[in-house]
């Protein structure tokens, strides 16, 4: 592929389809008839109204929205305040891939179950704060197998291409024999360590 | 990339003398070509307008208006060398020179149509119906014939695919993938460089009212999202870099 | 892109050689090169000097700024000016590679001429960093990279401009909070109408 473009989502991405599988806390409002294996915890043949389930959060969208509203949708926990205030201590500690594997996809779906708009600010805090690292963990020249774990999958998406990027411009600049391998490294090196006290204080 | 192309040659053995006869392209390069009705272009300026369109379609998400008078030319005036080339003796100094010139100048070439072959597959539908509206108004048509001829059988190809293997799953709504086709994002983020002085370049950065205002200066390089200057780009007043 | 497509690109920039052999002019379709008279300075396409020298068939001479004192001075102006200052050549990465490599004994002290050329990307990559991390942090939505060159330009590609675009989709979903019909949403309402579920 020559064509380098960034994710954008469409009808046939895997990610998007994937993101909008994630489950989404909801209270059924009424009783629906013969949905009853929907709810593990019951034996009944119907839904009735009340029940509390997870559901993937492209099927609670549209029944929670609109005028004939058959279930209240919450938001997932992970855009609930007490891990928005995480997010906003350090965004660059937090293992974003154990909060969600599509973070800010999903995130841009739950949003529309938070009024006060507070969880889309989370999200761009998130990922500003956050970009500094993943720009050095892509410049740094060895890749660490480990390394992109605490990534959610955007964050992966920026990642590897900037490594793939950075690999192909390391390997020409070691052909032009200014031996920038063994000195990129260190200066990398002591680059992150130094931001890293940056951030913590 | 010239290292590799150099290896083809093998004329370590030449015998350079200072009666090496100039090929037979003597007026190359001097000659003027038409490229339109109104323009006499230079080969070298032929060239330079292939470099820029080749740079600007790479680099802007969506496809460019078609550039086939100067690729047709580019293609006409390589072929015409390549003929010459094969009344020179192998062992020719400037053969080898005029040859890897000639490489360099297909691979050009060859890079730009394959760019946008790229998207014309990648954004089948959104460029099909972007031609009809062109043709519609009666403007110009980005794709060249050939490029359009192609569009239409891959979309052909496509949907007679996309028949095939739904039937067996009976229940599919068959033709909702057509409406969900893929768009570029004109929003994409895309590098610079002003060729002469403009002003007032709206920057579109989401917001409802109009956003903040920038003058480039000849030469001033920006990063800035695609659809604040996509007909700056179009009219060749900024180059993609 | 790649480096090696920002080299080909680079590679028509014009270099002194100095020939050792005599040829006419030679016709090219991008221009005239030549005539060649052996000892007489001529200017040629990088690529044809480097595959003439490869040859044998010429000797190269560094560009005027490939030079130990004009790229000390260029060091300094760097190391002190705040922005990005002006580089002699817009392709010194490429011409410095090619060059050095093919004609170690036409240039004189190339391994110094390494050195400095080498201190002088690094001071302006670690700049580079510097304003990438900064326009992320203000989420701008456009800045000048005057003076950048295309190599360097290129070292920040894709991750800068992909991390605006994911920063501009994020900024878009926030302003249209409370709608719920993010621009996502149309996206799976539609595969939706395969379920069972459609109303």
């Amino acid at each position: 592929m020559s064509l380098v473009l960034s994710y954008s989502p469409n009808y046939f991405s895997i990610d998007d389809i994937l993101a909008s599988q994630e489950r989404t806390p909801c209270k059924f409002l009424t009783n629906v008839p013969k949905l009853g294996k929907l709810n593990p915890a019951s034996e009944d043949d119907d839904l009735a109204a009340g029940t509390s389930l997870e559901l993937p959060i492209w099927l609670v969208q549209p029944l929670s929205s609109g005028r004939h509203a058959i279930i209240a949708a919450d938001l997932p926990r992970i855009y609930t305040e007490p891990y928005r205030e995480i997010l906003k201590a350090d965004p660059v500690a937090v293992d974003l891939h154990k909060f969600n594997l599509y973070f800010y996809e999903f995130g841009l779906y739950a949003k529309s179950f938070d009024i006060r708009g507070d969880v889309a600010t989370t999200l761009i805090y998130t990922f500003i704060t956050r970009f500094r690292k993943i720009m050095d963990l892509a410049d740094n020249m060895g890749l660490d197998p480990l390394i992109n774990d605490g990534l959610d999958m955007l964050e992966r998406g920026l990642f590897f291409e900037g490594h793939k990027a950075r690999t192909k411009l390391n390997n020409w600049l070691i052909q032009t024999g200014m031996q920038l391998e063994a000195a990129n490294m260190v200066t990398n090196h002591k680059k992150r360590k130094r931001v890293n006290l940056e951030d913590i204080i | 990339m010239d290292d590799s192309m150099g290896e083809q040659f093998d004329d370590s053995d030449l015998n350079i003398t200072e009666e090496v006869a100039a090929p037979t392209t003597q007026d190359f390069g001097l000659d003027d070509i038409n490229t339109s009705d109104t323009e006499a272009l230079t080969a070298s300026q032929v060239i330079e307008l292939m470099e820029s369109a080749w740079l600007n379609e790479k680099f802007s998400p969506e496809i460019l208006p078609h550039k086939t008078e100067i690729v047709d030319c580019l293609l006409g005036q390589i072929s015409y060398m390549e003929e010459n080339l094969e009344n020179l003796e192998s062992n020719d100094f400037q053969k080898s020179l005029h040859q890897m010139e000639t490489y360099r100048l297909r691979y050009l070439v060859t890079s730009y149509l394959r760019i946008r072959l790229e998207k014309i597959e990648m954004f089948n539908y959104e460029i099909l119906k972007q031609e009809e509206v062109r043709e519609e108004k009666n403007e110009e048509s980005y794709l060249s014939a050939g490029e359009l001829q192609f569009a239409k059988e891959y979309k052909e190809n496509l949907e007679q695919h996309f028949d095939n293997v739904l039937s067996f799953w009976p229940g599919l709504p068959p033709d909702d993938w057509k409406k969900e086709y893929i768009k570029p994002n004109l929003h994409s983020f895309v590098f610079l460089k002003s060729k002469t002085e403009i002003e007032g370049v709206i920057i579109d950065d989401g917001n409802e009212e109009d956003g903040d205002l920038v003058d480039f200066k000849n030469g001033s390089q920006m990063i800035i999202s695609y659809n604040s200057v996509s007909n700056l780009v179009k009219k060749g007043d900024v180059q993609l870099i | 892109m790649d480096p090696d497509v920002l080299e080909f690109l680079a590679e028509k920039q014009r270099v002194n050689i100095i020939p050792t052999i005599n040829s006419n002019v030679i016709h090219l379709i991008s221009g005239d090169v030549g005539p060649f008279r052996a000892g007489l300075p001529v200017q040629v396409p990088l690529w044809m000097a480097v595959n003439l020298k490869q040859q044998q068939k010429c000797k190269i001479q560094a560009p005027d700024w490939m030079d130990v004192d004009v790229l000390e001075t260029i060091k300094d102006r760097e190391k002190v000016s705040r922005n990005f200052i002006k580089m002699p050549s817009e392709h010194y990465m490429v011409e410095a590679k090619l060059l050095l490599s093919a004609a170690p004994d036409d240039i004189p002290r190339t391994d110094e001429i390494r050195t400095i050329i080498k201190d002088i990307w690094d001071m302006r990559m670690s700049k580079l960093r510097a304003s990438v991390d900064s326009m992320m942090k203000e989420s701008g939505s456009y800045a000048a990279v005057d003076n950048l060159t295309i190599m360097e330009i290129n070292s920040i590609r894709p991750i800068l401009p992909h991390a605006l675009d994911q920063l501009y989709r994020l900024k878009k979903a926030a302003r249209m909070h409370g709608s719920t019909q993010s621009q996502n949403t149309t996206t799976f309402n539609s595969r939706l109408t395969i379920t069972p579920f459609k109303s």
